[in-house]
């Protein structure tokens, strides 16, 4: 039940979570879930999961990550799903463990329903404060301080204040402070984190200039449509249609369309810099603050500004730009691939060479930020801080980019700030369980110099990852966890029989040829002569099977990798063992081993710098001690 | 039991010994037993005398093998120790042969990790083990790294990085499917996926060389009957090794002597001279002497040079001469010439000379040598391959290189090309130290420009 709103120290909240955005909105829900008894702080109801960048889910390594948590029971997929206006399925003409589902979205009809969902969970108490400082006692963070001059006690604390720390923004030479275009800044909070012990870095990351539609000559433009049959990021297989439609169904939530029409899908449009855009550039370059060494910050090597495009790959035959509509209604479009911190004489200036656009509106201006981040190194596998108790940290804190980056760690932050405070045993991710696995691990064990993006690369299983297999990859974690309903976890144990026995069955089957139908798929060719009860299977449980049975040998390859370094994961290293004064560990290992403070050998021997000889006699002390 | 690799090593020293011994550890040992000894279940602490025959079915030797129960052994594991006959060639066949296998060469320390892991070393022992095998790994790393200083570690960074550049290619259109990359022009890959098989085999070629160089090189002697073979063999020994006569067909099997020129150590071998023959004992005389110029690297082609060219001894040789070099020596400069040089087949170099004369030997050697230069030392001796392990990386490597050419071909999917690109990068990372997914990307970002 929600209790409503207290500041009573003796009767704490189980966790409360600090932010609204896509990391604070899955680990409130997530906590929830899990039991607890939630309070979401925000500094302003009207950002809720607010997508501040790009008005789309999913992409490339992202899109495997939505389906993961969705598989996880959390929102971000069906949020997607009933708000999207465009589907596509990228790299749909490679294999299916690099296939991923993307979506442009309704940008204020994704926040809308995302905040009617926290709204209508029993477990959660949202309030509009912003958190100006935390409580310790002794090593431990027992609640948060607002501006209001509220306190608010919790066992477990999230903070997800993503780029809100010591904000500030850059539009040429003009400075602001405030995390977004708009909102505020986050002051307080840093100094409590370093006088705490907690390191912080500084990063930047920039946002291009939205135009008004009706300035825009789309006759010049080339038109990207969606796909006729979208690839939708959440399972429908499994949830019952009340799972499906929870908020539609319950709240007062309108937007119930569900988009299975392709013809009610908007479409985005592409176009290219010009020479004249690279003069333009080249010419100002003098007045980007990234140029003048304005901004100290590291920015992000995959999504750069215009102005490092031209400087480091020259005008080449233009650059590619997309315009993205960011919703049914407005007008509003995002230029995607045009991020620039240049004046706004010279964005307009810039914007006008480009064909299409030479009449464009431009309705919010391009801008970088700069802020604070805490080095992810200073966190435990659940993301819990290794150096203040019950505190946890989830999303651009963390110094990743993204919002499905964000909404995966904010749901693994909020089942474990939930577990800890109800004093269950918590849930590790693992690298070879999925990509929020890899993203977690590489976050605590390696850190990261620029914001850190999930690349399918990161991933040294991925052909194991299809984001298909999201589901049946996540059944043994979700057993004996409320984190989804018993029903929908017994139809994927269902789906799983399901596609084991159809495997055994195209594998004794034999067809005229002599060949059994394992062997024909993997031929490649026609598949029609398949038994029409398969046929009549579930899309996704119907590819899982054939993608199984296609790919068996890379997959057994990737099976056997896995077990190489079972050995090494199933050695934990107790909290608190000492490093100094090992007799063979050399010392430069022995300072990084006590920085990060990995959980298990496998982790250790992960982080850079510290080789195989360091790991044998971390394996004979260890089992030393074991004994 | 945590480890589950089965590991090999030569116990005894490396070279030349009466007896040489192989530890084999792990749970393949009783496999092993029955595979290439036919010994299904043997008895432990028992020794059995039997052949050891390969993979292919080829006898390598015949040797003394003793089996260890689990538990009951060194390591705690299932040992097999086989003891061969001490020649180097024997002990590489043999964990060539293993290594096919399925087993692994051992770490520094692992026989005695192993052991303490299994409760075979006491606990008290612990740190002195730890200690023993950081040592030993630093040793290693230590005369890895004096080898690698020169163009070894330099070729070697360049596979490496090459690979990594390859790897970046695929991984950019996979992960950034929307931005500006145009497709990988398949030729141009293949291209550069053979410009990386090409070094990768020359440096495993030069393991080879660096065996030579420790073996010796062979060299013969080759001629028609007569020519003067023996004289300048026996010029060469400075000794009177062969029997000399003017009678053609004298030497009618053959002789060999080591000698060492400038550094390098010989075997020089003196033959039977070649011609058509009807005297059977003269026929398997010469058949050796074909036989020999198989075996070798250099051959010396002596002629007379008062005699044409003698076609039909050509037409018997010219086979097995074709991948070797060859000098060619006119001999009897004395006399008068009637050798036409236009005739001459495919050559290093030729020289004109009398074993009358003193300087024979000095010019003969002095030909040698150059040979020897250029053919070893300029060309390799900086570029040889340290050790077993080192070999069997790039081993590896070239295997799945050659893998991912055929992937490529195919036309495979990219996810399916790097996963097997990737097993490229860890044999050569095994060598010369790792470069990861940080670099990968450090690579993308150079070569594209990635911003949607």
């Amino acid at each position: 039940m929600n209790l409503g709103l207290r500041t009573n120290k003796d009767f704490p909240y189980d966790v409360i979570v600090c932010g609204g955005g896509h990391a604070g909105c899955e680990a409130a829900l997530a906590a929830s879930r899990v039991g607890a008894d939630v309070l979401m702080l925000t500094g302003n109801l009207d950002t809720i999961a607010q997508m501040s960048c790009n008005p789309a889910i999913g992409g490339q390594a992202k899109g495997q990550i939505v389906r993961e948590i969705d598989a996880l029971g959390g929102e971000m997929g069906l949020n997607t799903d009933h708000t999207a206006i465009q589907f596509k399925l990228l790299n749909s003409s490679k294999g299916p463990a690099v296939q991923a589902p993307r979506a442009q979205c309704d940008k204020k009809a994704y926040q809308l329903r995302m905040k009617h969902v926290i709204e209508l969970n029993p477990k959660v108490s949202i309030f509009q404060s912003l958190v100006t400082g935390l409580i310790f006692k002794k090593e431990k963070c027992i609640g948060v301080k607002t501006n209001l001059g509220l306190c608010f006690y919790g066992r477990s604390i999230v903070v997800t204040t993503g780029t809100f720390l010591r904000a500030l923004m850059h539009v040429g030479q003009e400075t602001s402070a405030g995390g977004r275009l708009g909102d505020h800044v986050a002051t307080g909070l840093s100094a409590d984190f370093i006088n705490a012990g907690i390191k912080l870095e500084r990063f930047k990351t920039g946002t291009p200039p939205r135009l008004l539609g009706r300035s825009i000559d789309f006759d010049k433009t080339e038109t990207q449509y969606g796909d006729e049959n979208p690839t939708k990021f959440a399972f429908y297989d499994t949830r019952t249609e009340e799972e499906v439609f929870h908020v539609e169904q319950k709240g007062r939530w309108f937007h119930v369309e569900q988009n299975d029409n392709s013809l009610n899908q908007i479409h985005c449009r592409t176009t290219r810099t010009t020479k004249e855009t690279a003069q333009i550039i080249n010419d100002n370059l003098h007045l980007s603050p990234l140029y003048k060494g304005d901004i100290s910050g590291t920015g992000p090597r995959y999504c750069p500004s215009i102005e490092d495009k031209i400087v480091r790959f020259g005008d080449k035959d233009g650059h590619k730009i997309y315009l993205e509509p960011e919703g049914k209604n407005t007008d509003e479009w995002y230029i995607n691939g045009l991020s620039t911190s240049l004046p706004f004489e010279v964005q307009n200036n810039v914007v006008h060479t480009i064909p299409g656009l030479e009449n464009a509106i431009i309705i919010r201006p391009a801008y970088a930020v700069e802020y604070d981040y805490a080095l992810p190194t200073q966190l435990s596998q659940t993301l819990e801080s290794l150096k203040v108790e019950s505190l946890f940290f989830a999303g651009q804190i963390n110094g990743t980019s993204g919002y499905e980056e964000a909404a995966a760690q904010g749901l693994v932050a909020g089942i474990n700030s939930a577990k800890k405070a109800l004093g269950e045993e918590q849930i590790i991710f693992r690298r070879d369980e999925g990509y929020i696995g890899v993203l977690i691990d590489d976050l605590v064990t390696k850190g990261t110099t620029e914001p850190y993006r999930m690349f399918t690369s990161r991933a040294e299983y991925r052909l194991l990852f299809n984001h298909g297999s999201s589901e049946i990859r996540y059944i043994s974690k979700l057993k004996n966890t409320s984190l989804i309903s018993n029903t929908r976890l017994s139809a994927i144990e269902q789906k799983c029989q399901t596609i084991h026995s159809w495997i055994e069955k195209f594998n004794k089957l034999r067809m005229s040829n002599g060949s059994t139908i394992s062997e024909e798929l993997k031929r490649g060719g026609d598949t029609d002569f398949l038994p029409d009860e398969f046929n009549g299977l579930h899309h996704e449980t119907k590819s899982e099977i054939l993608y199984r049975v296609k790919y068996e040998g890379y997959l057994k390859r990737e099976l056997k990798n896995i077990k190489k370094f079972e050995s090494l994961e199933n050695i934990q290293i107790p909290k608190l063992f000492s490093y100094e004064n090992i007799p063979g560990l050399r010392k430069e290992s022995g300072e990084k081993l006590s920085l990060i403070r990995p959980e298990t050998l496998a982790q250790a021997n992960r982080i850079s710098g510290v080789n195989p000889s360091d790991i044998s006699v971390l394996m004979i002390l260890l089992s030393k001690i074991r004994k | 039991m945590i480890e589950q690799e089965t590991i090999i090593s030569l116990a005894t020293k490396a070279g030349e010994s009466a007896i040489g011994l192989i530890r084999v550890s792990g749970n393949l040992c009783r496999k092993l037993s029955k595979d290439i000894f036919r010994v299904p279940s043997p008895t432990p602490r028992k020794s059995n005398l039997r052949n050891y025959v390969s993979v292919e079915g080829k006898l390598i030797d015949r040797v003394l093998f003793v089996f260890f129960d689990n538990g009951k052994s060194y390591t705690g594991e299932e040992i097999i120790e086989i003891a061969f006959h001490g020649n180097p060639l024997i002990a590489d066949q043999i964990l060539n042969d293993l290594l096919r296998r399925n087993c692994r060469l051992a770490l520094p320390g692992e026989y005695t990790k192993r052991a303490f892991l299994n409760g075979k070393i006491d606990l008290s022992q612990a740190e002195s083990v730890a200690q023993l095998i950081s040592a030993k790994s630093e040793v290693e790393l230590e005369i890895a790294n004096n080898h690698l200083l020169g163009n070894l570690s330099k070729t070697l960074k360049e596979i490496q990085s090459k690979v990594l550049n390859l790897q970046a290619r695929f991984e950019a259109s996979i992960d950034f499917p929307e931005d500006d990359i145009s497709d990988q022009d398949k030729d141009k890959i293949l291209e550069i996926i053979d410009a990386i098989m090409l070094t990768v085999s020359n440096l495993l070629e030069s393991e080879n060389i660096s065996r030579l160089l420790a073996n010796g090189i062979k060299i013969s002697l080759i001629g028609p009957p007569n020519v003067g073979k023996s004289s300048i063999f026996n010029k060469l020994l400075y000794e009177d090794r062969a029997l000399v006569d003017r009678e053609p067909g004298t030497t009618r099997d053959y002789l060999s002597k080591e000698i060492v020129i400038n550094g390098f150590n010989i075997e020089i071998f003196d033959t039977a001279g070649i011609r058509n023959s009807n005297n059977n004992i003269e026929a398997l005389g010469i058949q050796k002497s074909v036989d020999l110029i198989k075996d070798s690297k250099i051959i010396l082609l002596i002629l007379d040079s008062s005699l044409p060219y003698p076609t039909s001894f050509f037409e018997q040789i010219k086979d097995e001469c074709k991948d070797r070099d060859t000098i060619i020596i006119q001999n009897k400069s004395d006399l008068t010439r009637s050798l036409n040089i236009e005739d001459f087949p495919n050559y290093f170099s030729t020289i004109q000379t009398s074993t009358l004369n003193q300087d024979c030997a000095e010019i003969i050697q002095k030909e040698l040598q150059s040979l020897l230069d250029q053919k070893y030392k300029n060309n390799h001796t900086n570029d040889i391959v340290v050790n077993k392990r080192q070999h069997n990386h790039l081993y590896k490597a070239y295997k799945s290189l050659k893998e991912v050419r055929q992937l490529v071909t195919e036309a495979i999917n990219e996810e399916i090309i790097l996963q097997e690109l990737k097993l490229t990068l860890q044999e050569i990372n095994s060598i010369i130290g790792i470069k990861d997914n940080e670099d990968m990307l450090t690579e993308l970002f150079k070569n594209f420009c990635i911003g949607k």
